[in-house]
Formats: C-alpha cells, structure tokens, sequence
C-alpha cells in the first residue's frame, strides 16, 4: 500500500518536474496572466504554446488579448481566422466585429453578409450606422434587433444621426453682419455675442462722434478699427458654428461609445478566470 | 518486509526527495535566470520570468525577493503605480522588520517620483511615529526632505535636512535654491505700483522699460482725452489701450517669475539627478 502510495506520488512529482518553459507550463502560467488582467504576457505565453498544440479556446484568447491590449487591428485579424468548427465561432464573430468598431474600421462592415448574422451581431452592425458614413437603413430595420430596454436609446442615438442637431456656419455669419453677435449669440455663445455688439457699437459712436466734430483723422482710426472687428465677428461667427458642430459630433460619438462599453457590446461576458 | 522489497522502499523514497529538491533547483535556476535578465536591464522579460517563478513556487519560497524585483523593474520602466503595488505585496511577504522597512521606504520614494508627495509625507510620518523604526529616523528626515523638493517647498526641505545635520549638504542647497527664487505676489505687486518694476525685479530690464513706456503713453493719451472732453475716446482709449497694457503688464511680471523660478529649480533637480551623488528617489 505504501508503495502504491510512494509510487503515484513519485509520478505526480515526475509529471510536474519543472520545466517552466514547457508549453503545458507556460499555458498554466498564461492562463494566470490572463486571469490577472496582464494580457500582453498572457499573449507572449500564448503564442508560444501555440506553436506546439492547436487548441481553439487558446486561440480565441490570444485574439481577446491583442483586444484587451488595444491591438484592434491584429485583433479583428485573428478572430476573423477562428474557423467555423471551433465552438468559440460565434464569440469570434461578435468579437471581430467589436474590434472592427474599436478600429474605427467602419468602412470593412459594408462588405458584411447579414444572412446568417447572429443577433449580437446584427446589433453590432446596426451600431456601426452610427459611426460610418453610409445612408441609415430604415427606422423599423435599424432598432429591430435591439431588446426593448436598449431600444429608446439607440432610437435617440439614430435620431441624432440623421438630424444631428448642426448650427449652420452660413447663418452665423449672415445673422452677425446684420447684427453684430447674432451668429455667435445662435452658436450658443452668448457673452461673446454680447460683447461683439458693444465693442462693434462702441466703435461705430465713436467714428460717428468723431466725424460729427469734425476729427476727421480719429474718425477713420476708429471706422477702420471698427470695420476690423465687424469682419473679424462675421468670421468668428461662421468658425464657431463649425466648431458648434464639431462639438456636436464629439459628444455624440462619444455617447454612443460609452451606451457600447456599458453594455459590452452586447456580448455576453466569458467565464475564463472562474 | 523482506530485503528486496525493502530496497524498492528505499529507492522510492530516494526519488521522492530527489524529485523535491530537483523541482526547488529548477526553481532556483529560473530565479536567477530572472536575476540576470534584470541585470541586464531587460526589465519586460525580467518581470515576466519572476511571475513566473511566483506562479510555480508553491512552497512560497521566492514571494518576497521575486516581488521585490519586479516591483523594482517596474519603478525601472516608469510603471510606478503597478510597482508600488508589487512593493506592497513584496512587504506582505517580508519576514523581517528590515525587509518591511525597505518595502515602505520603495514605495515612499515611488510616491515622491510620481509627486504623490503628500502621500510620501504621510507614510514617513507612519515611520516617524512607529517605535521599531526609532533608529532610522535620520534617514526618515532625508526622505521628507526629497519629498518637500519634488513639492517645490525648498525652505522645508532645507528645514528637514538641517534635522540631520545643520551643515547637510543638501540643507545648504536647499537653502541656496530658496534664496535665489523669485516672489511671485512680489514681481506682481510691483508692476501694480509701477508698471515695469516687476519686471525689473526679475531681471526683465527691456521689458519693464516697454511695459513702462507703453503704459506711460497711453496714460498720458487718456488723461489727455478727459482733459480736453473728449470722453468716448478717453474711455475707449483706457479700455482698450490703457488697461489692456496695465494688465499685460502685470500677468508679464507675474509670467517671468514663474518662469525665472521654473528654470531654478529645473537647474537644482538637473544637479541632483546628474551631480550629486548621495541617495535619490
């Protein structure tokens, strides 16, 4: 008995002799990395264990790496790769798509075939309407794959997209050479339009004034003065309504970035490191 | 047990301590293969192989030195808040007072480097204040006053430095280097009374003669403008030439003596980093 004992323990501490580079011992070790979030080791032992065994779940978790590590790119890359028999298939697809959006790759999901998308992916390729450039599908189309409690925002969301909410650079400057600081007062910025019309004001009364008592000199300083500023806020008009609408732009991409990162994209969350 | 059997017991016994020591060995090795790859300053590989012997040592053999280096090659490659967290799981597994002394003071000076000062400041303060650290405290005193530097609080660091010696080294730099700073309410409140004198003071001297020259015109121009009735353009003048130029004048005074200051104690941290050859962060 106590051999039996000696002898199973004996083969435990053979099946263990250490070497630490071993690829079994570096997945052990990898999978540690992993679960302690330090994914670019995690990648480099990884990789190394690939080279010797062929093991789906260690592929899918090199491209989830390359992902978390902010390598969209190479991310999306090797998710694409995860063949078809691998049971982290559909996890890939929602996964390439992801890193797609995360790249800023928006233009590669016009080349997508919806047939046989899944729903989290037909979410995620509905989502990247928000971002590229490409006519918005129809209202009904668009939020049809989306529950209903992530409907009425990405309702807001395609709303906002189709009509964002722009200042017109043309107006501004229309409205402030009719008005001194009307446009930058419709551009939302309002001392700065309050203070177009004074100091427009001011200097307009002050070349009047100076004409009216015959300082004819002093009078076209202030005109000149007066009429620089005038231009100047007809052009400052027209630059704050194109940076209105680059604001716009901003806060709205960034809103729709961070509803994607509350919800994780719609993909489920993986239980690697239980 | 007859003797055959007996020397089979014997045999497996044997292996089963060869096998043991043989795992702790190759535990050993990957140690100082980790060591010489830190010696070479190959920080990224270096932390990656000490994880890794923290990952096999179960026998929790390596928890303190393995942590410690890679807390230490960490600070190495600027990671300072990933290495004051290996620091601290390093002090977690020291088994001497002075392991835990040298953890605390690591990760003291992580927090002076990262300008954390206030934080640094509180943990000597712990020290300071802990009876099994009484016969460190010289040592307590020469990190606050590093951490008073990194504050940019000269006149403290000279204070806690003087606490060792009066005749430190570093109490009479410190010193020097808070005597040649500029006041900047000071260079302010002068160009408030005579535009230009702030600059004067900091050693602008074209400067604070255009500053004054140009303040002096359009003063003049004004009071003119009000003497003579002229009251729009008296105003307008003051509004936009006048004040304008008084204000300029005063953030310009303000503006090189942060400036003159920024390049003091640029040229104080430059001697300490590349001259001076005592202890740094």
């Amino acid at each position: 008995m106590i051999r039996i004992f000696l002898f199973v323990i004996i083969s435990i501490n053979f099946s263990y002799s250490q070497n630490f580079h071993s690829p079994e011992n570096r997945k052990l070790f990898a999978d540690y990395l992993f679960c302690s979030e330090d994914y670019l080791r995690a990648v480099i032992e990884y990789e190394e264990y690939i080279r010797f065994y062929n093991n789906d779940t260690v592929l899918f978790k090199i491209a989830f790496g390359y992902s978390k590590i902010e390598k969209y790119n190479r991310a999306a890359e090797l998710f694409n790769e995860i063949s078809v028999q691998s049971e982290f298939y559909c996890s890939a697809r929602s996964e390439y798509l992801k890193s797609l959006l995360l790249a800023d790759n928006f233009e590669s999901f016009t080349s997508i075939e919806t047939k046989e998308a899944s729903i989290t992916e037909l979410k995620l390729i509905n989502s990247a309407y928000l971002f590229n450039g490409l006519k918005l599908p129809d209202k009904n189309r668009f939020l049809l794959p989306f529950s209903d409690s992530e409907k009425n925002e990405m309702l807001k969301f395609y709303e906002l997209k189709k009509e964002p909410p722009y200042k017109s650079p043309f107006l501004a400057g229309l409205l402030s050479s009719v008005v001194p600081g009307a446009g930058k007062i419709y551009t939302n910025q309002i001392s700065e339009g309050l203070t177009s019309l004074v100091l427009n004001g001011l200097f307009a009364f002050l070349s009047y004034n100076n004409f009216k008592n015959d300082h004819t000199t002093r009078g076209w300083i202030f005109a000149g003065v007066g009429a620089f500023f005038y231009a100047g806020n007809i052009y400052g008009s027209a630059v704050s309504a194109n940076i209105y609408n680059q604001r716009v732009d901003y806060e709205y991409k960034e809103n729709v970035k961070v509803f994607l990162e509350t919800h994780n994209y719609f993909i489920e969350r993986y239980e690697f490191c239980k | 047990m007859n003797f055959v059997n007996r020397i089979i017991l014997s045999i497996q016994i044997f292996l089963l301590l060869s096998t043991c020591i043989n795992a702790q060995t190759e535990l050993f090795e990957q140690f100082h293969y980790a060591q010489s790859l830190y010696e070479n300053e190959n920080y990224f590989d270096a932390v990656t192989e000490f994880k890794r012997v923290l990952f096999f040592d179960d026998q929790k053999e390596f928890q303190y030195s393995a942590n410690f280096y890679i807390a230490d090659s960490y600070k190495s490659g600027g990671m300072f808040s990933e290495a004051i967290r290996y620091f601290t799981l390093a002090e977690l597994a020291s088994q001497t007072i002075e392991h835990v002394y040298v953890c605390k003071i690591e990760i003291i000076k992580l927090n002076i480097l990262r300008r954390t000062t206030e934080r640094a400041n509180r943990l000597i303060d712990e020290l300071l204040s802990d009876e099994r650290f009484i016969n460190k405290i010289e040592e307590l005193y020469y990190w606050k006053g590093w951490s008073y530097i990194f504050s940019d609080k000269w006149k403290e660091a000279s204070n806690e430095f003087s606490k060792i010696n009066p005749d430190h080294q570093l109490a009479s730099f410190s010193q020097t280097v808070y005597d040649s700073l500029y006041n900047e309410q000071f260079a302010k409140v002068l160009s408030y009374i005579i535009p230009g004198a702030g600059q004067f003071y900091t050693g602008e001297y074209l400067s604070g003669i255009l500053s004054l020259g140009w303040n002096v015109l359009w003063g003049y121009l004004t009071i003119n403008a009000f003497i003579e009735e002229r009251v729009f353009d008296g105003l307008a003048v003051a509004n936009l030439l006048w004040l304008r130029f008084y204000n300029g004048n005063v953030y310009n005074a303000e503006k090189f003596a942060i400036e003159k200051n920024k390049k003091i104690t640029n040229r104080a941290l430059e001697y300490l980093q590349s001259i001076y050859d005592g202890d740094k962060p």
